[in-house]
């Protein structure tokens, strides 16, 4: 009885060991994929250049250990180029700390990306939270940087987009489901942070690309970048300039968070923004008296109105809704989806947008 | 028995009475014969007042089969014979390492400090000058082994659970064995109705208070003559988790340790497994910049991860199971010798990685914050087991040896009582330690 129980075990251990999912692998047989790009190739008949980034591994890791190799490939498909990097490279290529995708803008003006994405959604090992943003000049160069100040291949990136290191309301950062999602959602358009070499093996990644369901539409400046950040993701440590006589003052705002609202007003659709800011002011080319705080925040007020009513302007003339009016609208109004979307889409050119900003000033940044 | 060169016959002639001692002179207090049986002999002036001299000694039992008088006088007893017509057994053993030592397994930092004796008279008295309550009920008894030893069995009348109580006697009186039983840990593998069963179900301790403490919840004791420790039952897996020190201190520092406690069992168990599932398997469990660190630090390794931990694993059983038998003086030196020179020299040759070093440490060191003996040793066993499934199976393997394992030890029954269970318990279980 007891042997029998015994081989029982035994065969059930042995079965199972046949099962064992995703197989036995050292993590030092492993290449990790780090960061991914796809370019347009070169080749007249390929479609894709597709580079990846391989994290070589360093004992000790300090400023500038960050080793790496690209392996690149020209296909038609990404699977495809993949599966012949694998055969280029000495270990099993690993695509679970995939965590950016560089998109080179040509690409991103030609367009077709859902079709680019695919691979990347549908692909089970690639964690969906990875960043994806478009790369100036290419994707591949933005790969190829090597700054001293990393300590890992393309932490840089995770370090930019996640807001672990540096925290500001010029990045814009896009997490893989959230593109795909805004790829696919009726209402609700996609973007992508665009990365800029700019020498040195440095980057700059304050622009973000704004593109309707198939391609670049728009690019937004330093400035409209922040606008729509806070609309996106309501990120502190905001920078607001505001023109004052002859010079400015800014406010540094700890938390900036955008609303909208979508009403029927006498027949016409208004959306109305409202973003709130809190913040103190940093710096004044001109005595700040701290009893004239409210009028401070009137001026300021005025000057975030006109800007975001010139944000929205643009965006309602290139067509593309970022920040999602669409979908708010079609979420409240019943019917026929499909329907409601129609007029929806007759809808957009003609809404009148008010912005009703609501600044707080609690300091004037000075004792006293 | 003559034959033996410590056995003793005196004859002693007073008047015209003559009285026959027989005693075994290697257990027994020879000054207290010369007084309490010699002396009184040549001061009675007839032979009829010896006799009720003798008859009013304490603990005096006439007996009158050879056989049991031959027990007797192996138990340390002097056996009076006055003129043939009078038999007597009076106890005068010696007794050996009666005082308390000062408790050495379980210490604890501000409960009492002394430990049991190897006597059971003397650990008798400890029990009763602790538990001044009169419904403390001792039970002396003989082990069915060879030679018999003799154990004592307390409980509180009022208190015990009478089924406990019956169970634990049953299993007692089950005990036949030709091997001497001389330990608490021996008497408890031979009393466990499961043989080969990896977890304890009956705590062994060498505190006092914790047997107090037990006896006060309606637990039965067991103590076993010749040994300082002691047998608490019925156990449940709580019960290896508490130190003492939880009872005695602030509420929430002994909270905090008792947790700190779980997270070293949880640690203990799955730290090894861990390190083959995530490097093996699953690295995108951790943190790119881990997984880059790791990958690195495994790059001189040849082997692959199961084997590197399999190694550093069995280097530490070593050096722990070294430093348990070496003499104090030298154990010391073993683990300098082991812990340091060892790790660091292990993983400059390239055989393991630095992060391998951190979890054999961890899981070495988690080990010894379990507070009672047994269960160390078995979760010490059961990480292999854990190590096993995961090698096999991966991270998954590892969640679902950690379902079994909690399955099993909630399946487990210990005298009508679930092993582990996770909510309130129910009336008719023995309460649990309340804490403050």
């Amino acid at each position: 009885m007891k042997g029998k129980r015994l081989l029982v075990l035994l065969t059930l251990l042995l079965a199972g060991s046949a099962l064992g999912g995703c197989g036995f692998k050292d993590i030092d047989k492993r290449f990790f994929v780090v960061a991914m790009s796809v370019d347009p190739s070169g080749k007249e008949d390929k479609k894709y250049l597709v580079t990846v980034k391989l994290a070589i591994p360093s004992p000790s890791e300090k400023f500038g250990s960050n080793q790496y190799t690209l392996v690149s490939e020209d296909t038609d498909s990404i699977a495809q180029a993949v599966r012949i990097i694998k055969s280029k490279v000495d270990k099993e290529l690993d695509l679970g700390h995939l965590k950016a995708i560089v998109i080179g803008r040509e690409l991103v003006e030609k367009g077709n990306m859902d079709e680019v994405m695919d691979w990347f959604v549908r692909r089970r090992d690639i964690q969906n939270i990875a960043w994806v943003a478009a790369g100036v000049p290419d994707g591949r160069s933005i790969l190829d940087l090597r700054p001293p100040t990393e300590r890992l291949p393309s932490n840089m990136l995770f370090m930019s987009f996640g807001q672990v290191g540096t925290e500001t309301a010029y990045i814009v950062s896009e997490y893989l489901f959230d593109f795909r999602r805004r790829l696919r959602e009726r209402g609700l358009d996609p973007i992508l942070p665009i990365v800029e070499s700019r020498g040195d093996q440095q980057v700059a990644i304050n622009k973000v690309a704004l593109l309707d369901k198939n391609k670049m539409r728009l690019v937004l400046d330093p400035l409209d970048t922040k606008i729509f950040n806070s609309f996106y993701q309501g990120i502190g440590k905001y920078d607001i300039q505001i023109r004052q006589d002859q010079g400015y003052f800014i406010i540094s705002a700890d938390n900036v968070k955008g609303s909208f609202t979508i009403e029927n007003v006498q027949g016409k659709t208004v959306i109305t923004l409202k973003p709130h800011i809190h913040g103190i002011i940093e710096e004044a080319t001109s005595p700040i008296s701290k009893t004239e705080l409210a009028k401070y925040e009137r001026q300021a007020e005025q000057e975030i109105k006109e800007r975001a009513l010139q944000f929205v302007k643009r965006l309602q003339q290139a067509n593309i809704d970022p920040i999602g009016f669409g979908l708010r609208y079609r979420a409240r109004h019943p019917g026929n989806p499909d329907h409601v979307w129609k007029k929806w889409v007759e809808l957009y050119p003609e809404v009148e947008f008010r912005v009703q900003p609501h600044v707080r000033l609690t300091s004037t940044g000075q004792l006293g | 028995m003559a034959e033996s060169s410590d056995f003793v016959i005196r004859q002693l002639d007073h008047h015209d009475t003559t009285v026959h001692l027989f005693y075994l002179k290697s257990i027994c207090d020879d000054l207290k014969i010369q007084r309490d049986l010699v002396l009184p002999l040549y001061q009675a002036d007839r032979a009829e007042s010896y006799e009720n001299y003798v008859r009013s000694l304490i603990n005096q039992k006439t007996s009158s089969s050879p056989g049991q008088l031959l027990e007797r006088v192996i138990k340390g007893e002097a056996i009076v014979c006055i003129e043939d017509t009078f038999i007597a057994n009076v106890p005068m053993k010696k007794p050996l390492n009666s005082s308390p030592g000062p408790a050495e397994v379980e210490v604890s930092v501000v409960g009492p400090k002394h430990a049991f004796s190897e006597e059971l008279d003397t650990n008798m008295n400890v029990i009763r000058s602790r538990y001044t309550e009169s419904s403390l009920t001792v039970e002396r008894a003989n082990l069915e082994s060879h030679p018999k030893t003799e154990i004592a069995i307390f409980y509180d009348r009022e208190l015990v659970d009478p089924e406990v109580l019956e169970g634990i006697k049953k299993d007692l009186k089950r005990i036949s064995d030709h091997i001497v039983i001389q330990a608490a840990g021996q008497l408890q593998r031979k009393m466990s109705p499961a043989r080969r069963t990896l977890f304890p179900t009956v705590m062994i301790t060498e505190r006092p208070d914790r047997v107090v403490l037990n006896l006060s919840q309606g637990k039965v004791a067991i103590l076993v003559q010749g040994t300082p420790f002691g047998i608490v039952a019925p156990a449940v897996f709580y019960d290896f988790m508490t130190a003492m020190d939880d009872v005695y201190s602030h509420y929430w520092t002994s909270r905090f340790l008792l947790v700190l406690r779980y997270i070293g069992l949880f640690f203990n168990l799955t730290m090894a497994s861990f390190y083959v599932g995530l490097t093996s398997y699953n690295p995108e469990f951790l943190r790119v910049q881990l997984a880059l660190s790791i990958a690195g630090s495994r790059a001189p390794v040849p082997y692959p991860s199961f084997i590197e931990v399999l190694f550093m694993l069995l280097m530490m059983e070593l050096l722990t199971e070294a430093s348990i038998r070496l003499p104090r003086t030298i154990g010391s030196t073993a683990t300098t010798v082991g812990g340091l020179i060892l790790g660091t020299a292990a993983t400059q040759a390239g055989l393991v990685s630095n992060i391998m070093i951190i979890i054999v440490a961890c899981v070495a060191i988690s080990n010894f914050v379990l507070p009672i003996n047994e269960m160390m040793f078995s979760m010490r066993v059961m990480k292999y087991v854990f190590l096993g499934i995961t090698t096999i199976f991966g991270i998954m393997g590892l969640v679902i040896a950690f379902i079994g394992l909690i399955v099993h030890l909630t399946r487990k029954q210990n005298y009508g009582r679930a092993y582990l269970r996770f909510f309130a318990e129910n009336g008719k279980v023995v309460p649990r330690k309340e804490a403050g």
